[in-house]
């Protein structure tokens, strides 16, 4: 693998995060991990700020790259790393809302990420802020298996980052693009 | 709305939230620390190599010389082997040891002798002739010089033990008389010559 990842980096192929996470977790060399968030910290930033407010989501994404720098020993060499650090991600999310507690554990106290009251928004406005709005009108854990997919997840990693069974997230995913649509079509009309 | 216009949607939104250089530069600054730390940490392969081969070939230098010192030591101190196989008698020793005690008083006599010869030599300092005139109760000899040297019985009878006088003198005989450096009688032999 040494060899291999050695040739990758002489003719500047394109290595895999899950390669470079091995090589990190065997070397610590910053400059493999300044790789890695150049590949993935976008991504979890939007995956933090579709879940919370944007200061919030940088103050989370801060601390779960300093936790891969941290327990970067327990990432399997098997397992995908953009996963386990949507995580990691999204366990300090969970954990900041329970101490501030804003997650009671049921569905109805889910934190909702709402937009501008959809009422008062100028009936011109763009299609992206509708779609903004929507998304901050879905139920968090509809957003959450959207967000996920969106970033590439298959059902099987959704179900693994989040905790949940691969149907409760196909139905997830199956009412958060219905929700979605509706509010979008509605706004068009 | 199709799927692709969603996803299109999802797309416009996400790159209107980015990270700064900012975020990026403070979690690269603590990824260099803990790789700073790591490394103080971290046993450096190649120095633990050479670590432990410097340890072995000490170890291996010291148990040369010990072994060496320990091997001398050991040569030295070990205790010379004696097989015995057969057991002296007492009397064979006691034969053997007034063998020896004989040998010694023999040689202590051989060097008796010739420390003695030794003092006849030095002690005959100057001889004198003289004529044995008579042998009753002691000797008397005229010498040369015309002295009456006169020997007591028991002078005589003690030089005759120690062998210093020729037995065959008869009265009337020439003999040589020995001296020493203090004038006492050495040896009293026959003489050839027939007149002073």
């Amino acid at each position: 693998m040494t060899f291999t990842f050695a040739l990758k980096s002489l003719f500047n192929l394109e290595i895999s995060n899950e390669e470079l996470m091995h090589r990190y977790r065997q070397s610590g060399d910053s400059e493999l991990l300044a790789r890695l968030y150049d590949n993935c910290a976008d991504d979890l930033f939007h995956f933090l700020v579709c879940q919370s407010d944007a200061e919030l989501a940088r103050e989370i994404a801060q601390r779960t790259w300093l936790r891969v720098i941290e327990r970067r020993h327990l990432f399997a060499s098997d397992s995908q790393f953009k996963a386990w650090l949507f995580t990691l991600g999204r366990n300090l999310l969970m954990d900041e809302y329970r101490r501030q507690k804003r997650w009671q554990g049921d569905d109805s106290a889910l934190p909702q990420i709402v937009g501008e009251d959809s009422a008062t928004q100028h009936p011109l406005q763009s299609e992206m802020a509708m779609f903004e709005t929507a998304l901050a009108a879905l139920p968090f854990e509809q957003r959450e298996a959207f967000v996920l997919q969106q970033e590439g997840f298959g059902l099987l990693d959704i179900a693994h980052i989040t905790g949940e069974s691969q149907e409760t997230i196909k139905s997830r995913l199956r009412y958060a693009r219905q929700k979605l649509r509706q509010h979008i079509e509605k706004h068009h009309e | 709305m199709s799927d692709e216009q969603l996803n299109q949607l999802y797309q416009q939104h996400k790159k209107r939230h980015k990270t700064t250089k900012v975020e990026r530069h403070l979690i690269l600054t603590k990824a260099r620390q803990a790789q700073e730390n790591h490394a103080a940490k971290s046993i450096d392969p190649w120095r633990w190599t050479l670590g432990v081969s410097l340890c072995a070939g000490l170890l291996v230098l010291f148990t040369l010389v010990m072994g060496e010192q320990g091997w001398q030591y050991g040569q030295q101190q070990s205790p010379m082997q004696v097989q015995i196989h057969s057991l002296n008698d007492e009397s064979g020793l006691h034969d053997d040891t007034s063998r020896l005690r004989e040998k010694t008083q023999a040689q202590k006599a051989y060097h008796y002798a010739r420390y003695q010869q030794g003092q006849q030599l030095l002690a005959a300092h100057h001889q004198q002739g003289a004529v044995l005139v008579s042998t009753e109760n002691g000797w008397e000899f005229q010498t040369c010089e015309n002295e009456l040297l006169v020997l007591t019985q028991a002078l005589v009878e003690q030089m005759q033990n120690l062998q210093r006088f020729d037995n065959s003198l008869r009265n009337g005989d020439r003999v040589e008389i020995q001296f020493d450096q203090q004038g006492r009688i050495v040896l009293i032999t026959a003489s050839a010559a027939q007149a002073c």
